[in-house]
């Protein structure tokens, strides 16, 4: 190999097809040819998921290969799914349409912001699949091809597709600054959506939804391990304050049912979340019930199709009906918020035969859940603060210096921005916000969200997460800021890799393990540990 | 890991070069910084270049806040006893992008044309020596360059492999998580 001139290598990264994506163009866009390479995608699902799911055209490929084994008829099936679901959503069609190509969202996707790929900006991850539409479903296309922007969908087009979709997670940022109103994350979902038709998609994705259609969750927990793994976690408090809490399972007539994501009741540090909804619900008294049935918040069904989506979120429904509680009340948790938020009441709503929530503890009626029946925790905990009725020791969370990420989905799908600031002032002595263009609407994703939370494609996730790094960094240099709270599973898993990388020394933590730590129980012991056994401040010796 | 730069290098008074390298700062600066935000796309070098907040712009920020430390350090000799950190953080930006290992620290060499031409433009003609002597310094940087960039693999590598040890690949690839909670309260109690 000749060695290259210093003005090459300056210029080759720029020029040149990129090591990882393959996405930093040579030609114009509409002509680049994708580079799949170890490490810059997901692996492809396991075929043995798509047949039990039903899903078409499960087999063994990889995405390195040329051929990826698709149907004979592969762009009939796409260009016919493409046609039913312009005509079956009336916003992908208007997403389609309406975009004037102003720039606004370019710069604001942390996939770009990391990467520096223009086929990261939303705009132009949009024009991979609207320059299809324009071809076969507009006039202008039709008689003005490439012209108008239109273009014949290809193999490597599909590939492109494929390329792009799983590096969008549907976070929604760009959303908010499309004057507009489009929707991206919809669009990354109508794509998801058409490459399932052929039989494209990954692993990380495929096998909760999978493990979730079997036994009700992501992990494929059996009831019994479901139920063990909580009564480990009640084990533990009970070492660390003292005292035995119950852990009420599968209990007919109870007034609420709680669901949470299923990592919560395996995954560190979501144990420690789970411990905190256990302090609290035993501390209250209430009246309430775990699900070995509806023992998942999450619903990957959302990456995959709204079919799937459905089917997932029917299951909390049923069980709360087959249990007769009045309400649901869901623990920290990202997009199982957005389906139910945004989805679920066109999809298995509403749930006419559940009760508008009202807390048991203060009266309060949650009218902005009068349609969903469910409750989130932060929700719940807040009202419970204002009223009085939590006797809180925030000097117990005093080793932990907080700063609040704004999961995505709870913070843009369902506007929950002051509930956990709310009761972050209540539970630890201080904590301090990240720069404004960072939290509440405006947060950045953890970048690992929609199902690219799987290792394989680390260097990407840590690009991707930059931009909330980025300001993770700042409040560390500033605060000493050591603990990064959230609301949601995904980000409590990725978060924790994306700190070790960019900011050392900062931990992850959801918002009701700080409520755990702070709740001071009738009868307790002196606690000289938090819920991660870890020496609270003081007892370090 | 500290770095040394030479016995004659950047002596206070001495050269030509570093006087130079003190007037001419931020358009030096400028320069290389124009000449790094280059190896990414046109359509990002655009915004990384003219978004100035640094919580819109990680990369640019980074990009621009890394080589005026990295810049200064040599300048003053600091580098000898402290890697300025915002110039740390660079390369870690750099270490997770889809660069080559020679693409993602060819930076510091850019310094070496961006200041020759520099020179030339303010009619400094004979300082090929000074030049020789600055260029060794920069060696001396891109060595330790060499060393943060192997560090940040390594880090991303630490961290996946405390991802895959923390049960996480479980959501795919099957195994006992009981099993797994078991043995983790066993070793968090001793």
């Amino acid at each position: 190999m000749a060695l290259p001139k210093l003005e090459e290598l300056s210029k080759s990264v720029a020029k040149g097809p990129s090591l990882m994506t393959g996405g930093i163009p040579r030609h114009d866009w509409l002509e680049t040819t994708p580079v799949f390479k170890p490490e810059n995608f997901p692996y492809p699902t396991n075929p043995k998921r798509l047949e039990y799911l039903g899903f078409p055209n499960p087999r063994v490929w990889s995405p390195e290969d040329e051929d990826w084994k698709l149907p004979e008829n592969w762009k009939d099936i796409i260009l016919q799914g493409f046609k039913e679901r312009i005509d079956k959503f009336r916003s992908f069609r208007i997403f389609m349409d309406c975009c004037v190509r102003c720039g606004a969202c370019a710069d604001k996707c942390h996939f770009f912001l990391g990467t520096g790929d223009p086929k990261n900006m939303p705009v132009l991850r949009a024009e991979l699949i609207r320059s299809v539409y324009r071809n076969d479903f507009t006039t202008a296309g039709k008689l003005f091809g490439k012209l108008s922007g239109a273009r014949d969908l290809t193999v490597d087009v599909l590939k492109e597709w494929a390329q792009y979709a799983y590096q969008c997670t549907e976070c929604r940022r760009c959303s908010i600054f499309c004057p507009y109103g489009i929707d991206t994350c919809e669009i990354t979902m109508m794509m998801r959506e058409l490459l399932h038709l052929v039989g494209i998609s990954i692993n990380w994705c495929m096998e909760p939804v999978s493990n979730s259609n079997r036994t009700g969750n992501h992990m494929g927990l059996q009831p019994h391990t479901y139920y063990e793994n909580v009564q480990y976690l009640a084990e533990d408090i009970e070492e660390i304050t003292g005292v035995k809490v119950d852990v009420p399972f599968n209990k007919k007539g109870a007034d609420i049912l709680f669901i949470t994501p299923s990592a919560d009741v395996f995954a560190e540090p979501g144990i420690y979340t789970c411990m905190g909804y256990l302090i609290l619900f035993h501390y209250l008294g209430l009246n309430y019930t775990w699900s070995t049935y509806a023992s998942e918040g999450g619903n990957f069904g959302l990456f995959t199709s709204n079919e799937m989506m459905k089917k997932l979120n029917g299951k909390m429904y049923a069980e709360a009906k087959r249990l007769g509680v009045k309400w649901i009340l869901g623990g920290e948790c990202g997009h199982m918020w957005r389906v139910v938020h945004q989805y679920m009441d066109t999809m298995n709503g509403p749930a006419d035969f559940l009760e508008v929530p009202v807390s048991p503890i203060t009266g309060t009626r949650f009218d902005n859940a009068a349609s969903t029946k469910m409750v989130h925790i932060s929700e719940f905990t807040a009202d419970l603060i204002k009223n009085g009725k939590l006797k809180l020791d925030p000097s117990r969370n005093a080793h932990r210096i907080p700063t609040f990420h704004d999961s995505c989905n709870p913070a843009r799908a369902m506007g929950l921005l002051e509930e956990p600031r709310y009761i972050l002032d209540h539970v630890v002595p201080k904590w301090h916000e990240m720069p404004e263009n960072t939290i509440r609407e405006k947060t950045f994703c953890c970048g690992s969200g929609t199902a690219l939370n799987t290792d394989e494609i680390m260097d990407l996730r840590m690009r991707s997460g930059l931009p909330r790094a980025n300001a993770v960094k700042f409040v560390q240099d500033k605060f000493n800021v050591n603990m990064l709270s959230c609301v949601c599973a995904i980000d409590r898993a990725t978060l924790l890799s994306l700190v070790n990388y960019w900011t050392p020394g900062v931990e992850v933590c959801g918002i009701s393990e700080l409520v755990g730590n702070a709740l001071i129980l009738d009868g307790e012991q002196k606690r000289e540990t938090g819920l991660r056994f870890e020496p609270l401040a003081g007892m370090e010796g | 890991m500290p770095i040394h730069l030479g016995e004659d290098c950047f002596r206070p008074g001495k050269m030509k070069l570093q006087k130079l390298l003190k007037e001419k700062r931020s358009s030096v600066l400028d320069k290389w910084v124009d000449a790094v935000l280059n190896t990414y796309s046109d359509e990002a070098f655009r915004i990384f270049k003219n978004e100035k907040n640094q919580f819109a712009n990680p990369v640019g920020y980074r990009v621009s806040a890394g080589l005026t430390a990295l810049y200064d350090a040599i300048i003053d000799r600091e580098i000898e006893n402290k890697i300025p950190q915002l110039f740390e953080e660079l390369v870690l930006v750099r270490a997770v992008q889809v660069f080559s290992p020679s693409q993602a620290i060819y930076f510091v060499f850019q310094l070496k044309d961006v200041v020759r031409k520099e020179c030339e433009k303010a009619g400094l003609t004979d300082f090929y020596k000074d030049l020789l002597i600055f260029y060794e310094s920069i060696d001396a940087v891109a060595l330790l360059v060499f060393d943060l960039y192997m560090a940040s693999r390594d880090r991303l590598y630490q961290v996946r492999m405390k991802e895959l040890k923390s049960g996480a690949h479980i959501f795919t690839d099957g195994g006992c998580p009981t099993q797994l909670l078991r043995e983790y309260r066993k070793n968090k109690r001793n």
